[in-house]
C-alpha cells in the first residue's frame, strides 16, 4: 500500500480529525454551560446535550460513509480516529469540568 | 495517595491526566518508531486504528469477566468512564490488529511498531493508579508499603511502574537489534507477562485457579504461547547463523 506522506492525504486526515471532534467540542461548550446553569436540572442545555450524543452517533455512519470511498478515504481515517478517542477525552473532561467550574 | 491534582484554579483527577498522558506518550512514540522505520504507510494506519479500536473496546468489555456478570451490569452507568482493564485492552487489540491484517491481508510483522511505546504507555498510567490509589496490594509491614483506604498495603502499583520502565529500557535498547520482525513484539509480550505474573503475588485480587489471580491464569497461556513462538524464532535464526557460518568457512 501506498505511503502516507502524500499532502493530500495527510490534509484529509486531519480535516477528518477536526470535523470528527466537533460533537465532543458541542458535547463539552453545552455540558459546562449545563454545570454554570443554576437550575440545573431544568437547564435548556440538557437538549443539546442530547444531541451532541445523536450527533456522535450519526458520526459512526459519517464514517463509513468515507471509508468505503477511495476518494475520501483518508478523511474517514481521521474520523474513525476522532470517533475512537471522543470517548477517552470525554471521559476525563467529565472528572475534570465540574472542578473547573464550580473553582 | 494524590487521587486529585491542583493546578491553581484547575482541579483534575490524576488517573484521569495520567491515563491521557499515556494515549498521548505512546502514540507520538509508536509515530515517531513508524517514521524512524519508514513505515508510514496506509496499511500500517489501518493496524493502529485496529488496535485502538480493539483495545478500547476490550478494556471496557473485560470489566464484564473481571466483575462477573450481575456487577458489571449494575455498575453499567459509570463503567463509561471509569474501570478498564489493561488485560482486555491488550488482548482486544491484539484481536483488532489480527482481524485488520487478515481482512487487509497483510502478511508482514508490526508489531515491533508498538513494542516501544507500550511499556512507557503502561508506565504512565501506572503512575496514574499509584496515585489514585488503585490497586489495592495485599496488607503489609513493609517499610515501602502504602496506606489505601487505611491499610497499609503493598505498593503493586509502584512495582510494576518500576518494572514496565526497565522492560521499556530494555526494548529501547533492543530496538534494530533482534534478528528477525515481530521478536521485538514477542519479547515484550513475555517480558510484560512475566513481570506482571510476578506483581499480581502482591496485589489483593480474588484468587480463581490453583491460588492463582484470573490474570495470571490468562498470563500463563499467554505466556506459553509467546515464549514459545519466540522461542522457535530465536533457534531458527541461530540456526541460520549457523549454516551460513559453516558456508563462510567452506569458501575460506
Amino acid at each position: 500500500m501506498a505511503q502516507n506522506n502524500d499532502p493530500g492525504r495527510k490534509r484529509q486526515y486531519w480535516l477528518g480529525l477536526g470535523l470528527g471532534f466537533i460533537p465532543l467540542i458541542a458535547f463539552l461548550i453545552f455540558y459546562g454551560l449545563y454545570l454554570r446553569s443554576p437550575s440545573s436540572l431544568s437547564s435548556p442545555f440538557i437538549t443539546w446535550i442530547i444531541i451532541t450524543f445523536i450527533l456522535y452517533g450519526i458520526e459512526l455512519f459519517v464514517v463509513i460513509g468515507f471509508l468505503v470511498s477511495s476518494q475520501v478515504r483518508f478523511t474517514g481515517y481521521g474520523l474513525l480516529t476522532a470517533f475512537l478517542v471522543t470517548p477517552i477525552i470525554t471521559a476525563v473532561a467529565c472528572n475534570a469540568l465540574p472542578h473547573i467550574i464550580h473553582a | 495517595m494524590y487521587p486529585w491534582l491542583s493546578l491553581g484554579p484547575l482541579v483534575i483527577s490524576t488517573y484521569s491526566l495520567c491515563f491521557l498522558c499515556a494515549f498521548l506518550v505512546g502514540g507520538l512514540l509508536t509515530s515517531h518508531e513508524i517514521k524512524r522505520q519508514h513505515r508510514a504507510t496506509e496499511a500500517i494506519l489501518r493496524v493502529a486504528l485496529g488496535a485502538l479500536a480493539g483495545g478500547l473496546l476490550g478494556a471496557k468489555l473485560s470489566m464484564l469477566i473481571f466483575l462477573g456478570p450481575a456487577t458489571f451490569i449494575k455498575d453499567l452507568p459509570s463503567l463509561w468512564y471509569s474501570g478498564q482493564a489493561w488485560t482486555g485492552g491488550f488482548f482486544g487489540g491484539y484481536l483488532g490488529v489480527l482481524l485488520v491484517k487478515r481482512f487487509n491481508h497483510i502478511n508482514y510483522s508490526t508489531g515491533d511498531l508498538f513494542a516501544p511505546a507500550l511499556p512507557l504507555a503502561q508506565a504512565i498510567g501506572r503512575l496514574g493508579n499509584l496515585l489514585g490509589g488503585d490497586p489495592f496490594g495485599l496488607p503489609s509491614n513493609l517499610p515501602w508499603a502504602i496506606m489505601q483506604h487505611g491499610v497499609r498495603r503493598q505498593p503493586s502499583a509502584l512495582y510494576e511502574l518500576v518494572l514496565d520502565l526497565a522492560l521499556f529500557v530494555i526494548i529501547w535498547r533492543l530496538r534494530d537489534k533482534l534478528p528477525r520482525p515481530g521478536d521485538l513484539f514477542k519479547l515484550y509480550i513475555v517480558g510484560y507477562c512475566s513481570l506482571r505474573f510476578l506483581v499480581d503475588f502482591t496485589r489483593a485480587d480474588p484468587h480463581v485457579l490453583l491460588g492463582l489471580t484470573l490474570v495470571q491464569v490468562l498470563y500463563t497461556f499467554a505466556l506459553a504461547g509467546f515464549g514459545y513462538q519466540l522461542f522457535v524464532s530465536f533457534r531458527q535464526s541461530w540456526q541460520a547463523k549457523m549454516v551460513l557460518d559453516r558456508q563462510t568457512a567452506d569458501v575460506l
